[in-house]
């Protein structure tokens, strides 16, 4: 981890600095590694351990390959088949592709925007950790022969306890649940650092477009992965507790899973793409040598892409008997949503025609992916015409198509920027013996395989198929693909091989080998766990900045912060918009917390899938405990008023900040949150208007005089947190206040107690009443979290951590109260109406 | 801001899945429907050339300078994009069967 | 089983949209890679128009100019395909289940087959599509597109067959262990015949597949 800085006429104080930031920063040897922290660390891993579930995942591919190389193959039997195909799906998806770009994001982000690391590192490694853990309950339901087999998108009733009864779909939903806690933690982190934790002075408009595409790609997930996230819990509890949200007998509907499904899935695809198409908007601009063409009409267009990918979800959904006028919506949208992404791809050309590109290894898999993204581009556009689709649908054409669009926006962007950062990971020189055959083999291997299979579908094959008669022409096309699955594979061993020997006998070199012009080149590399020795001022776009030319300034410590300070892991918080420096930011020090934490997830996870739901509860309250306890380890002990950061700047700590990290942490994760009651509600009312078995047998009763209280509790629980602020900031003991808080929470909670246990008819006779109880539920957990956030807030001030400066514990607790509230009045407004809305059913065509 | 185009576009999607959906669960006569998407669609339409047209004209405050330009510019061209995209998505449909 | 060799009107106008999109799409394919080995091979070459020209005719003009009339196109296309414009063709029920396909003929008093669908030729007819247990979908591909079979709701799918002889159907939407033979088969007799072949073949009446 030393930075060579042998020979320099700057070593002495430049290395005196590096001494003391590693010792503040860097993590401990041996089994002190399970406690970093640290966002090179945690990026690294997410991106080896995504790599290794590639690598599965493309053996299991290989394997469906085999299986249907000749027609009456007896490689694999029809249920190993269906293992391998659904775990092939869910394995490239949930356990590649998105940790993949969330290492990239981690590793990448912070150096990028010249900071030196994430908001909130304990989070990012409980979320690596929370990911490591479902990938492995995956993999071992895997090797043991139960893994999931009802193909990666789950589809209900065949996932359901009666067609499916044993542990197979339950580890599929509650290992990807899993999983996506890290990505939603993920999610809003990003999110947080990218909007306050820059250097000083990159505004908005400075920001390099990285920063852009990442913003937009966390704001997706946040709106994308709760949908899926309720989906999952509706379909355990039905498993589990025999709820039927789903089940058409009793007034559930297969399709509502297939709404909240897809309405993650599609706008994933995006989610994959866009930072993919960031790094390629990064690599472009430096091969061709002149800065990004069009940096705001690109910023228009991810955002557009962002918001119409949500609005297209139902094309994958044309077949299962919606209105041609309603699906017109989407097929249009469908269609439409290549506009943004042609004027990405134009505006790559025309950097690459305003300057004078050079030919490189990753310049070359940036053809690979021109190459492949068009192709999958135009076949979407095909699929998106609603006839076509009926006929193509389900077919290999649709598998050709889908591999086409993550191979080229996912595994091409992914390797040449492997190629392009490889430097900056190992601080060696590339060399290229290797990686131009291994290109080609890749290139030409995937086109085999998967340009054949639209013509295999077009001749009428369907997917998940485990084997097929000899007719037509499917016979010679299949043996083909698995040919060239084969020669894509030799490919990829070959880049392993590559990356191997490049780690071992690649050319030292001190920094900056293209001249790149973004933050993460200004330093030496491999980065230390610092990144930066001082913090770079950003006077221009920052991804126009001679970074080599930069870096020695740096280590030398002539940026902010460049010093030691207390022990403290310093960086700095900026305004959103125009990137003056507002607060100075402390973060927390390694620790093992965040693995107790995912371990205890896990427990709790693991307890789920054996049905042993008492130890589930109490692993639930152990993780909330331990979340509660890292409360305690976090911010200052004193006020500490303005401070020198360097460069004549004083500012306060985040502790004392108005508007810290933390603060918009909890909004982010409120508007995930949002989403996810949102989705519910709808749920609810979609049923109402189109599932079979509806209305339910018996009318549902109002029980107003819970409902009322409960909702005036929870009034009362607001009031009181406003009380317990306000006593903070003017420096009086809170205590009463909090005591009252806890009181309406827990009468509010006793209230909505009562009303499911009056809910008509019962959560398992009919979905209406599984649903009504599902919104009351949700109603309560909040509440309960609420006396966490209140708890914490009585043990914070106890330590010494709150004061009249230091009080934004009470406002998260205000801002968590004020939106349980809502949601509470909501909800049970909602569950209120139900005899209403069950009458209007009687106006029914 | 930013996505304050996008989400009137998204407003109107949901408005008119919803009205369709509606509509056809409780029969309402075809003229009606069609008639009602049409207006909610148009009504969303206006919204977002009225924006257009309030947000062409601003000025930006001087205190952010460059970043204020930039932003201004972006959130014009959302809101364009959102009105095409609008227009583009749910007009269409309005000719098209209503219910099978 | 060939979408390409269609034998339906629905199949037929189908097919004619995917040859009208291929064409489109090698076109544009050629465009993009084109101007993509000219701006590697030519340095300066496209440094000649301008950047912003560039965005605007490519990111915008060029999708834009190809996208409203094939949108246009394929939902003209898919209204010529809606069941229910024509009057009241006949009926049959296609009933899926874990792993056959049951078909009732309403206008035959009671005929039922199982694994054989019998169609008359010539004429437009309804598949009214439903599933007992999880989803299947109906599909016969050289006569028209596919629809779901999902259990709590009836799907109606317009086919129509040229000319008498066999076709094959399956089940396309991915359901447990017997997916991958959930195939039937399809006999088109000619209209006049229809009925009297039905009744004739009681042992496609009988026969489980």
């Amino acid at each position: 981890m030393s930075p060579a800085m042998e020979g320099s006429t700057h070593a002495s104080p430049a290395l005196r600095l590096h001494r003391q930031l590693a010792e503040i920063w860097g993590t401990g040897p041996g089994l002190q590694r399970l406690a970093a922290v640290n966002h090179s660390v945690i990026g690294l891993r997410f991106m080896v351990t995504a790599f290794a579930f590639f690598a599965i995942g493309g053996v299991l591919g290989m394997l469906t390959r085999v299986q249907l190389a000749t027609p009456q193959a007896r490689f694999m039997d029809v249920e190993t088949y269906n293992q391998v195909f659904t775990m092939h799906g869910s394995m490239m998806l949930f356990l590649f592709a998105i940790p993949m770009l969330e290492g990239i994001a981690v590793y990448l982000t912070p150096k990028m925007l010249g900071t030196r690391d994430f908001a909130f590192p304990r989070l990012t490694a409980y979320g690596y950790w929370c990911y490591l853990f479902g990938g492995a309950i995956l993999t071992a339901a895997l090797v043991a022969g139960v893994a999931p087999d009802g193909g990666w998108f789950m589809y209900t009733p065949l996932s359901s306890k009666v067609f499916t009864p044993g542990i197979n779909a339950d580890i599929w939903l509650l290992g990807v649940t899993f999983v996506e806690i890290s990505a939603l933690t993920l999610a809003v982190e990003i999110i947080v650092s990218v909007l306050t934790m820059r250097a000083p002075g990159m505004s908005l408009d400075r920001m390099p477009i990285f920063g852009w595409y990442m913003l937009v790609t966390a704001l997706m997930m946040v709106v994308a992965f709760p949908p899926l996230i309720l989906g999952s819990i509706l379909l355990e509890t039905e498993r589990a507790f025999g709820l039927p949200f789903f089940d058409p007998t009793r007034g559930g509907d297969p399709l509502l899973w297939q709404h909240l499904f897809w309405l993650f899935g599609h706008p994933d695809v995006y989610i994959i793409f866009l930072p993919m198409a960031g790094l390629l908007s990064t690599m472009i601009p430096v091969f061709a040598g002149t800065p990004l063409v069009g940096y705001r009409a690109v910023v228009v267009a991810i955002i557009g892409l962002a918001f119409v990918s949500f609005g297209i979800w139902v094309h994958h959904m044309f077949t299962v008997g919606i209105p041609h006028l309603a699906l017109a919506f989407f097929s249009a949208g469908s269609a439409i949503v290549a506009v943004p992404t042609a004027v990405q791809l134009f505006a790559w050309l025309a950097t690459l025609a305003q300057g004078r590109p050079r030919w490189n290894v990753p310049m070359l898999y940036i053809f690979g992916f021109f190459s492949t993204f068009v192709i999958g581009g135009l076949t979407g556009v095909m699929l998106a015409m609603v006839p076509f689709d009926w006929q193509a649908h389900d077919t290999y054409f649709v598998v050709a198509h889908f591999h086409y669009v993550v191979g080229g926006a996912l595994a091409f962007p992914m390797l040449a920027a492997l190629y392009y950062w490889l430097p900056l990971l190992t601080g060696r020189k590339a060399v290229h013996g290797l990686s131009i055959p291994a290109f080609w083999l890749i290139f030409v291997g995937f086109n085999m395989t998967f340009f054949l299979m639209h013509l295999v579908g077009l001749l009428g094959m369907p997917r998940r198929i485990y084997t097929y008669s000899a007719i037509e022409n499917w016979t010679w096309l299949n043996l083909l693909s698995s040919v060239g699955g084969f020669v894509m594979t030799i490919g990829f061993a070959l880049v392993v091989i590559d990356l191997i020997a490049q780690l071992r006998f690649g050319r030292r070199v001190r920094r900056d080998p293209w001249d790149a012009a973004t933050l993460e080149w200004a330093m030496p590399i491999p980065p230390t766990a610092y990144a930066f020795a001082s913090l770079p001022s950003i006077e221009a776009r920052a991804d126009r900045i001679a970074a080599g030319a930069l870096a020695p300034s740096l280590a030398r410590g002539e940026g902010y912060l460049g010093f030691a300070r207390n022990g403290w892991q310093e960086t700095l918080g900026v305004n959103m918009t125009t990137g003056a420096p507002e607060q100075l930011i402390v973060l927390a020090r390694q620790t093992y917390l965040p693995l107790w934490t995912a371990l205890s997830t896990g427990a709790a996870v693991l307890s789920m899938l054996f049905h042993f739901y008492l130890g589930a509860l109490a692993m639930a309250l152990v993780t909330a405990g331990l979340f509660v306890l890292a409360g305690q380890s976090a911010g200052l002990a004193r006020d500490y008023g303005p401070m020198p950061v360097g460069r004549g700047v004083s500012l306060a700590p985040h502790t004392e900040s108005a508007d810290p990290p933390a603060w918009w942490a909890l909004i982010f994760a409120l508007v995930a949150d949002g989403t996810l009651f949102t989705s519910l509600v709808f749920g609810l009312l979609y049923l109402w208007i189109s599932a079979p078995n509806w209305p339910p047998a018996g009318r549902p009763e109002t029980h107003l005089l819970p409902a009322l209280t409960s909702v005036a509790a929870l009034v009362v629980a607001a009031i009181g947190a406003r009380g317990a602020l306000r006593s903070v900031a003017a420096g009086r003991p809170p205590e009463r206040w909090i005591a009252l808080a806890a009181l309406g929470l827990i009468a509010a909670i006793a209230g909505i107690v009562v009303l499911i246990g009056n809910v008509v008819p019962r959560p398992n006779v009919h979905a209406l009443g599984a649903t009504a109880a599902a919104v009351l539920a949700f109603v309560a957990l909040h509440a309960a979290i609420g006396l966490l956030f209140l708890l914490s807030n009585l043990l914070r001030r106890r330590s010494g951590l709150v004061s009249a400066l230091r009080r934004v514990d009470f406002r998260l607790s205000r801002l968590w109260i004020d939106y349980t509230t809502i949601t509470g009045a909501l909800a049970i407004g909602l569950v209120l109406a139900l005899p209403a809305l069950v009458d209007i059913l009687g106006m029914r065509a | 801001m930013l996505g304050l185009g996008f989400c009137i576009w998204a407003s109107a999607l949901v408005v008119a899945y919803v009205l369709h959906s509606v509509g056809c669960t409780f029969a309402w006569p075809t003229g009606a429907l069609r008639l009602s998407l049409t207006l909610a669609i148009l009504a969303h339409l206006a919204l977002l050339a009225g924006l257009w047209g309030a947000y062409a004209r601003a000025r930006s405050g001087p205190e952010l300078g460059q970043t204020g330009s930039f932003l201004r510019w972006v959130v014009v061209w959302t809101l364009i994009a959102a009105f095409v995209t609008t227009a583009f998505t749910l007009l269409p449909a309005l000719f098209l069967t209503t219910c099978t | 089983m060939s979408t390409l060799d269609p034998a339906g009107p629905a199949a037929k106008s189908i097919a004619h949209l995917w040859w009208v999109m291929l064409a489109g799409a090698v076109a544009l394919y050629a465009l993009v890679m084109i101007l993509f080995a000219l701006v590697m091979m030519r340095p300066g070459w496209g440094g000649m128009v301008s950047p912003a020209r560039w965005i605007v005719l490519g990111g915008l003009c060029l999708p834009g100019i190809i996208l409203t009339p094939l949108v246009a196109h394929a939902l003209m296309t898919g209204e010529e395909l809606l069941p229910g414009r024509a009057a009241n063709p006949m009926r049959i029920e296609a009933e899926a289940q874990q792993w056959k396909w049951t078909f009732r003929y309403p206008a035959l008093e009671g005929a039922e087959t199982v694994g054989v669908l019998h169609l008359p030729a010539g004429v437009p007819v309804d598949i009214v599509v439903t599933s007992r247990d999880v989803i299947h979908a109906f599909w016969i591909p050289r006569l028209a597109g596919k629809i779901d079979a999902v259990p709590g709701h009836t799907n109606v799918l317009r086919v129509q067959a040229a000319a008498p002889g066999r076709y094959q159907g399956l089940c396309n939407q991915f359901c447990g262990m017997g997916h991958s033979a959930m195939h039937f088969d399809v006999i088109v007799h000619p209209a006049a015949e229809f009925s009297a072949s039905l009744a004739g073949s009681d042992e496609a009446a009988a026969a489980p597949q």
